[in-house]
């Protein structure tokens, strides 16, 4: 069974990732984070100057105020 | 009952995706790439089954320099209010698994993932949500069976 292997580094560091929250960032699995910035515009034109094969992926990473569950139990 | 097929792609693929946690939950996230014309972006997106449509961040549809067709807008309810959403066409691939699709996006509306919805997307796989083990299943379903 196939599992990405950016899946697989974006769940082990999806905690790393946190300190990103609300901006964009760019990673590949073999080079980890290589970029990122609040305007995933100007991330992708920074990311043409990058070498990375495969092509590095983006992720807005949330911040935790995006996160609120639409239902929840009530504390 | 159709008959089973050899052909077409996905014959005993299944692509599993492990859930992501961000502060403190989990979600069924996946990887994607999403082409049109010679632009594309390598993202992810959370697998809604609760979603009627697939609503994808702004900033993606300006990284495809998409301007979504208003003609073919839809309205999205949420908890805020009424949002407008532009549909745009686009190319999806996941893993090995390429279709074409309908996506929407809206200018003033960014939720916190982009969104897949039903629509679009859900009949291109069986999907199983494994809440016990966080991960997500999907396996293609060849056009030729659909």
């Amino acid at each position: 069974m196939a599992v990405m292997s950016e899946t697989k580094w974006l769940c082990r560091n999806s905690r790393e990732l946190e300190k990103f929250s609300g901006q964009w960032v760019l990673f590949s699995a073999e080079e980890g984070v290589l970029r990122c910035d609040a305007s995933l515009e100007k991330l992708l034109v920074e990311a043409k100057g990058i070498r990375s094969r495969p092509r590095p992926f983006v992720l807005h990473v949330p911040s935790k105020k995006e996160m609120s569950p639409r239902w929840s139990w009530q504390r | 009952m159709a008959s089973f097929s050899r052909r077409g792609q996905g014959r005993f693929q299944r692509y599993e995706f492990p859930y992501v946690d961000f502060h403190g939950r989990s979600y069924p996230l996946i990887p994607l790439t999403l082409k049109k014309g010679k632009f594309q972006v390598n993202t992810f997106a959370l697998l809604d089954s609760g979603a009627s449509i697939s609503v994808f961040r702004p900033e993606i549809a300006r990284a495809l320099h998409i301007r979504p067709r208003r003609e073919e807008a839809a309205r999205l309810d949420t908890a805020a209010g009424g949002v407008d959403i532009g549909i745009a066409a686009v190319e999806i691939l996941v893993e090995k698994t390429r279709f074409a699709s309908k996506i929407g996006f809206s200018a003033t509306y960014a939720a916190n993932f982009n969104i897949l919805g039903r629509e679009g997307f859900f009949h291109r796989f069986n999907i199983c949500f494994n809440e016990k083990h966080h991960t997500t299943v999907l396996t293609p379903i060849s056009a030729d069976r659909s």
